[in-house]
């Protein structure tokens, strides 16, 4: 209980008012104009040039850890004219010379009964000449998409002192084709390839070794002619890398939004045995790239780094639970992603670049944004901050809707404090 | 009390950026804080820099600040914060000495003979400890129990801060009246 002396001195003090000094505003206003500036880097306009250095987790959730292309990706279209190609014997490799095919996902049709067809082919700077038969047998079945040429090569003239184990080849190719690049459209360049298992009717052909080894690679197993899936066709994660430079803008009292322009580059790394014949040239392909007209099966993998490049429109809203010299911030938004190129760079084959209408990749990616940064004032001009996200595909990288990329990203973010 | 309407309108204006309204807000309370600050500080000087804190605290902060409360009541808290910040942060040695005192009688002693000025000086003039209680719990009107928690001391402490305070008052304005009948003579 308060008592007299208390009530006292409250009533002889209490409302008292006194005039402050003319400079004590000024000072506030000092202080206020410099504080000012800090809160306003969360509600002032920025500029937020961002370099980050990240660290991957799978490129993709899900099947980004198939060794091999899912079964799904293969589209059954029609084939014609199939030929044994010198490089199959001159080579440790089995090349695809066909036309492209005629159809996209369009059902087998109109290749029927046998055809006959001659051909020249060279051994060892020596000509020769055969006769082809190719026997067709189509695939009714939705699950087994192939189609079976059986092709007998006849060789008249042969010389049987150096060149035995190549008299009277009958060759058995399965003919699968997959993965379109783009669909519903005529023009569109479809993926194929002959992927043979042949054999030799007389001995143990250099022929009946590669192709052996090419249907391993592509993950077909054919107990009749003892191949199994051995090749080494994988791609794994890799790291990210991101530059950006942006504006930060005030939104209410608190939140603000940050809209960028930047550059991302996601990298994976793989392993294939497909690479693209330039005639003098190899060039290195990615395990989801298309199987394109004039691809070869080699009969050992290569290693390759796959690089996705994008130019990156970002825009997120921050929030800041922590609001002093030291700030910590939460955001949450969206990345809009335009691919620029697929380049695929391998030590054996070289340095590709695909365009996105080249690959079987969307030109176009959604991905969402979460992510936390803690920045410091360094003056009333820069600030520094440390920030960790997750980036995540909302909508697929791949024009098969299999792969949604996801990385955690790991940078550091300079700010610029424009006014 | 919550805030009126001119209250509001100015926070309001504050929230916008307004530079205008931040000097209304200024000086809508400045003069009463600072006469809160002086009473815990030793000097205007440092009343002022106490109140420029305040006041910074305060714009920083008012998003934070329900306005069905009394706005008065929550600058005066942030004044009187700032205030015991400054003190403990300038204070060398022991903030809180704890001495035995006798009981005195208080509620005879005349204040009407005494204006604002010479009031606040003898406060002034207390040890920085038993000022800050005297002040929160003779004008404030805080407990000590209140007192012990924003201070972080104990509720005896608080209390024998504030009986040294009353005495020390006691015997600052005894020196005083001394002091004004040397003068006479």
């Amino acid at each position: 209980m308060r008592s007299l002396y208390e009530q006292k001195w409250n009533d002889a003090v209490k409302g008292a008012k006194i005039e402050p000094s003319e400079t004590l505003w000024n000072n506030i206003a000092s202080k206020l104009d410099n504080q000012k500036g800090r809160n306003y880097w969360v509600t002032l306009l920025m500029i937020a040039a961002t370099i980050t250095i990240a660290f991957s987790f799978p490129l993709t959730i899900g099947d980004s850890a198939n060794s091999s292309r899912p079964d799904t990706n293969l589209h059954i279209a029609q084939s014609m004219n199939v030929e044994a190609d010198n490089s199959v014997y001159d080579q440790s490799v089995i090349k695809n010379t066909n036309s492209p095919p005629l159809a996209i996902n369009a059902p087998i049709k109109g290749v029927t009964g046998d055809e006959e067809k001659n051909t020249t082919f060279n051994v060892d700077d020596k000509n020769y000449s055969s006769t082809i038969t190719n026997e067709i047998i189509k695939s009714n079945s939705n699950l087994a998409n192939y189609q079976y040429l059986s092709q007998k090569i006849v060789v008249p003239q042969f010389d049987w002192d150096t060149h035995f184990e190549l008299a009277d080849i009958n060759n058995h190719y399965l003919i699968p084709y997959f993965m379109p690049i783009l669909k519903e459209d005529n023009n569109n360049l479809l993926a194929s390839i002959n992927m043979g298992t042949g054999n030799s009717s007389s001995g143990n052909g250099i022929l009946t070794n590669n192709t052996a080894e090419s249907a391993k690679a592509f993950g077909f197993s054919n107990d009749s002619n003892g191949f199994s899936d051995s090749a080494t066709k994988n791609e794994s994660k890799g790291t990210t890398l991101y530059l950006s430079a942006g504006i930060e803008l005030p939104v209410g009292n608190r939140f603000s939004l940050l809209a960028g322009i930047g550059y991302l580059a996601q990298k994976m790394e793989g392993n294939n045995n497909v690479v693209l014949d330039n005639g003098d040239t190899y060039q290195p392909l990615g395990i989801y790239d298309p199987i394109m007209y004039n691809s070869v099966f080699l009969s050992s993998s290569y290693s390759y780094l796959a690089t996705n490049n994008y130019i990156s429109l970002p825009i997120s809203i921050k929030y800041p639970i922590i609001n002093r010299k030291l700030k910590f911030r939460v955001g949450a938004g969206v990345s809009t992603d335009f691919m620029l190129s697929h380049v695929i760079n391998s030590d054996a084959y070289g340095k590709a670049s695909y365009k996105p209408s080249e690959v079987a990749y969307e030109p176009v990616v959604l991905s969402g944004l979460v992510n936390l940064d803690l920045s410091y004032y360094l003056s009333n001009q820069y600030s520094v901050a440390l920030e960790t996200g997750i980036r995540k595909g909302i909508t697929p990288i791949d024009k098969n809707k299999e792969l949604y990329p996801s990385s955690f990203t790991i940078g550091i973010v300079l700010f610029y404090k424009i006014r | 009390v919550p805030v009126s309407s001119y209250e509001s309108e100015i926070i309001q204006k504050c929230y916008d950026g307004n530079r205008t309204a931040y000097r209304d807000f200024y000086e809508l309370y400045a003069n009463e804080l600072l006469a809160i600050a002086l009473r815990y500080m030793k000097s205007k000087q440092e009343a002022e820099d106490v109140l420029q804190d305040a006041f910074i605290k305060a714009f920083k902060n008012l998003a934070s600040f329900d306005q069905r409360a009394s706005l008065k009541t929550w600058l005066t808290r942030i004044v009187i914060n700032t205030a015991l910040n400054m003190l403990r942060k300038n204070q060398k040695g022991e903030l809180w000495t704890i001495d035995k005192f006798e009981p005195i009688e208080t509620n005879t002693l005349p204040l009407d003979g005494y204006n604002y000025t010479e009031l606040v000086s003898f406060i002034q003039q207390l040890p920085t400890g038993c000022r800050s209680v005297f002040n929160l719990y003779a004008i404030e009107g805080y407990t000590h129990k209140e007192i012990s928690e924003l201070l972080k001391i104990s509720s005896g402490t608080s209390k024998s801060q504030y009986h040294r305070a009353k005495v020390l008052l006691k015997e600052i304005m005894a020196s005083e009246e001394t002091k004004t009948k040397l003068k006479v003579i």
